[in-house]
């Protein structure tokens, strides 16, 4: 209640104060115009006074109005309801007082013209003409007798004063009569009232008159008991020949009292009307004045009340805009002053609550967010890290997360299409071939089924044949419905490619050691046959003893070779890897084969420097053997048959070598399965040679491809890692 | 808000200039009053120091019509008297005398009289023209001022006087009036003459 009482007075009071005392001050000035003389000395000090006064309050108006320009320029909240609501009030109590104003200016134009009419003038300058005739008429009449008494007289008044101006002033009937030289001397003198007191003497400047022999009557006044008297002063200079000099007679006629009471109110009301009528524009002035004063001072004091008020009211919008602006740039923390416990108060405090929900609302979301990165690294760490391909698309079919073994798998950089229809990625200009028909195989899946589904996939990288496990699954979303999808791509091409190979060492084992055992007594039995029965026979027979018991020992022979070679496939003996200059190794072997009588040509393109390998060359000899019969098989209808080997290192720090042929070459589909056993179309042979080689590449952590088509060589590339990048030359010392 | 207060500075420097303009342009105006000294000579009387004085007046008509309308016109008469004193190369002036009073002209009556009342001694004197009134109003004879033995032979002393009309005793509607219009500025402005030292003294 006191806070209030003094937030009051602080804002309102000294503005209060001083437009009350101004408006104290103009209302006494306004009383000293309308005749309120005892305060007339105050006039031009309370004039000052005010005027300093409305000029500290247009200044601090001013100032009010200058800084209202300045929040306005600062954007400031509330300032635009402040300045509104300011012209607002200031308009509605401008206009009513301009209003009045100019009403009050009119009645007091007209109301002081109205003071004066010609009548009255008229009547009062008649008046005035006729008291002044009445006392001129007197006072002639009373200079005539005087002057003519004197003229009679005035041999013996210069005899015998004393007597005479007693006896004159019975005659005269003046109040006073006294008888001057003119050098100021009192001679004789007589009192109606029989005084001693002696009289007033005339004027120096009377005296004057006197010795320059002038006569004079006039009505003086002198202060009487209780207002002034008026008399008729006559002074008569005169001479006389039996003295010496000039005397004067003056003699007091005492106007009536009855008569200088109706004189004096005459002349006052003419004087107070003529002041009046002097004063008639200068008081128009003033009036005017104060009202313009009153009317500033009220326009000010209103304007300013109402900046005040407006600002009050306005405190609470300025505080909220402040919170307001302050949560929009993420500060919750804010927390808004309750000044008033009215509507912008509760007002206030629902802001602050709501302020505090959000700030509890955005640190649970922050939380969560927190925890649900956290979560996206641990399953993005685990999707990294799984031996899987993982792609992840949206409900869109957007991709929207790969991993690494992805990328590997399709020799692509996922990464770089995130957020793209994956239909999208089969029509750019880069062209992933690779991609296509997976996405034509998988589409159908991913658009009719919402339960898991698996698919095996034969994929032609560029690295060979892949075959691919692929599982899709549909992914959760907050409406239950589908959210995306997760392809899961198993690479099993080793897996299936051991398993082939298990069964082959199997298949191979069995038959060696089902077929080799019954071999050996066929074969023995085939040649005794023959050596019993050679004898016996004769003619015809014999020859067919002997073709049939050569074709039998022969095609055990054949068999041997074959089971043999199963068995090799079969066996998998230990490798001993120890440092190889391969180059050698290729140089021993080629030199069997360059027999200057063979059809083909066998050359060498051998790298210098070659790195030292760890190999077995006993498992490597037999893989070169294997590839050069391969080549001779391979160029066996061929004009002039060309073989090349060729050795180097790669990017890959892997030591390369390549085979090339100029045969026939072989067709692109048959390229998938040309390591497989028994993949050969050629009517000798094991079927197992290129088979046996990439066992032994296998057995090496080294690669085999083959790049070869119809009308071109075929080139069988072999990629051994290099040990330590250590020289053949280092490896012989 | 620094450059809000040089402009407010501004503005407010600029209202300065110019209401002292508007006061240099007034105290021109005042300048130009109807009151000349026609005599000034200070005389050893009775050991003392006197004045006697010869003052013009013209009185414009706007004035002489107010007078008509009984409006009383305040004359205020200044007289100092400063003594000179040089100390350490520098002038010092004291004030040995100062005299100041005011004298009422105002016309009475249904026959107009003009009535000069001293308000220093309280005298009133009635004329019939308002010529004779002026002329006795601008008289001063052997007005005293200060006893001699009250005065160094050896000093300097300067007489100052100086007749206006006080305007802020006219009537408070004539004030705004007076402040702005040029015929109520009546002032002689301050006369000064040395006093010439009696040989007396020395």
């Amino acid at each position: 209640m006191y806070s209030g009482f003094w937030t009051f007075l602080k804002q309102y009071g000294w503005i209060t104060l001083i437009s009350s005392v101004l408006m104290l001050s103009l209302v006494i000035m306004s009383q000293i115009l309308q005749n309120a003389s005892s305060f007339a000395d105050t006039y031009s000090s309370l004039l000052f006074f005010t005027l300093a006064g409305i000029g500290v309050v247009l200044f601090v108006l001013l100032k009010a109005l200058w800084m209202l320009r300045v929040q306005y320029k600062k954007r400031t909240p509330g300032i635009k309801i402040t300045i509104r609501l300011t012209l607002a009030s200031t308009l509605m109590i401008g206009i009513p007082t301009a209003i009045i104003f100019y009403f009050s200016l009119m009645f007091i134009q007209q109301g002081i013209n109205q003071w004066f009419d010609v009548k009255t003038e008229t009547a009062l300058e008649n008046a005035s003409a006729l008291v002044r005739l009445s006392l001129d008429n007197s006072t002639r009449d009373r200079l005539k007798l005087t002057q003519a008494i004197v003229e009679e007289k005035g041999s013996l008044l210069a005899m015998s004063p004393v007597i005479e101006v007693n006896r004159l002033r019975s005659l005269l009937g003046a109040q006073e009569l006294a008888l001057y030289h003119s050098n100021q001397q009192l001679i004789a003198f007589s009192s109606q009232e029989n005084t001693t007191i002696l009289p007033e003497p005339p004027g120096d400047n009377l005296f004057q008159q006197i010795r320059q022999k002038k006569t004079y009557a006039a009505v003086e006044t002198r202060p009487g008991l209780t207002s002034d008297d008026q008399f008729i002063r006559v002074i008569i200079p005169f001479s006389d020949f039996g003295v010496s000099g000039t005397y004067a007679l003056q003699a007091i006629f005492l106007i009536p009292q009855s008569m200088t009471a109706l004189a004096e109110s005459v002349a006052a009301a003419s004087a107070q009307y003529q002041e009046l009528s002097y004063l008639k524009g200068p008081l128009i002035t003033s009036f005017t004045l104060i009202l313009s004063m009153v009317l500033l001072l009220t326009l000010a004091t209103a304007v300013l009340f109402t900046i005040q008020a407006v600002q009050n009211f306005t405190t609470p919008i300025r505080t909220l805009a402040r919170g307001t602006r302050a949560v929009s740039k993420g500060d919750y923390s804010i927390k808004m002053p309750i000044k008033e416990n009215d509507e912008f108060g509760d007002l206030t405090q629902s802001f602050n609550d709501m302020i505090q929900r959000i700030a509890q609302a955005r640190n649970e979301i922050k939380l969560g967010h927190q925890q649900t990165e956290v979560q996206k690294l641990y399953l993005q760490a685990i999707i990294k890290n799984l031996t899987s391909g993982v792609l992840t698309l949206d409900m869109n079919l957007r991709l929207r997360t790969s991993n690494d073994v992805a990328n590997n798998i399709f020799n692509v950089e996922f990464s770089n299409y995130i957020g793209q229809h994956f239909e999208h990625l089969l029509y750019r200009d880069d062209n992933l071939p690779q991609l296509v028909e997976f996405f034509t195989h998988i589409s159908p899946l991913l658009k009719q089924s919402e339960k898991p589904w698996h698919l095996q996939y034969e994929f032609a990288s560029q690295y060979g044949q892949k075959i691919l496990m692929i599982h899709g699954s549909t992914l959760p979303s907050m409406d239950k419905k589908i959210g995306g999808y997760v392809i899961v791509i198993d690479d099993i091409t080793a897996l299936v490619q051991a398993q082939l190979n298990a069964a082959w060492s199997d298949v191979a084992r069995r038959l060696a050691h089902e077929i080799k055992n019954p071999l050996t007594p066929i074969q023995l039995s085939a040649e005794r046959l023959q050596f019993k029965l050679e004898k016996e026979l004769g003619g015809q027979s014999k020859a067919l003893l002997n073709r049939m018991t050569h074709t039998i020992i022969e095609q055990v022979t054949t068999m041997k070779t074959l089971v043999q070679a199963f068995s090799d496939y079969a066996n998998t003996p230990e490798v001993l890897l120890e440092e190889t200059d391969i180059n050698q190794l290729i140089i021993d072997i080629a030199v069997m084969y360059q027999d200057p009588m063979a059809k083909w040509d066998l050359t060498l393109a051998l790298m210098e420097d070659c790195p030292v390998v760890l190999a077995d060359k006993a498992r490597l000899r037999q893989l070169f053997h294997n590839l050069v019969k391969n080549a001779i098989e391979a160029t066996e209808d061929t004009i002039l048959p060309k073989i090349q080997i060729r050795t180097y290192c790669n990017e890959q720090e892997q030591f390369v070598i390549e085979i090339r042929d100029n045969g026939p070459g072989i067709a692109e589909e048959a390229q998938n399965w040309i390591f497989e056993p028994y993949a050969s179309d050629k009517p000798k042979g094991s079927g197992l040679g290129l088979a046996i080689v990439r066992k032994i590449v296998e057995e090496h952590h080294g690669q085999i491809s083959l790049k070869s088509s119809p009308e071109m060589d075929t080139c069988f590339i072999i990629k051994i890692p290099i040990l330590n990048n250590i020289t053949s030359s280092k490896a012989h010392e | 808000m620094k450059k809000t207060q040089d402009s407010f500075l501004l503005s407010l420097r600029f209202f300065l200039l110019m209401f002292l303009f508007f006061c240099a342009q007034t105290s021109l105006v005042w300048a130009k009053g109807a009151i000349h000294f026609s005599e000034l000579k200070e005389v050893i009387q009775d050991q003392k120091l006197v004045l006697n004085a010869e003052i013009d007046f013209t009185l414009p008509e706007e004035v002489v019509s107010a007078i008509h309308h009984d409006i009383s016109i305040l004359f205020k008469t200044e007289i100092i008297l400063l003594e000179e004193k040089p100390l350490l190369g520098m002038t010092f002036e004291r004030v040995r005398k100062s005299i100041e009073y005011h004298t009422e002209l105002y016309a009475y009556g249904v026959n107009r009289y003009y009535v000069l009342y001293n308000h220093r001694n309280h005298k009133r004197q009635t004329f019939q023209t308002l010529k004779e009134a002026l002329q006795t109003l601008g008289t001063l004879q052997a007005l005293p001022l200060i006893n001699l033995v009250e005065l160094h032979p050896e000093q300097t002393y300067f007489l100052k006087i100086r007749v206006s009309l006080n305007k802020w005793r006219l009537p408070p509607p004539l004030l705004i009036d007076s402040l702005l219009e040029p015929y109520w500025q009546l002032d002689s402005g301050w006369q000064s003459f040395k006093i010439r030292t009696p040989k007396s003294w020395r």
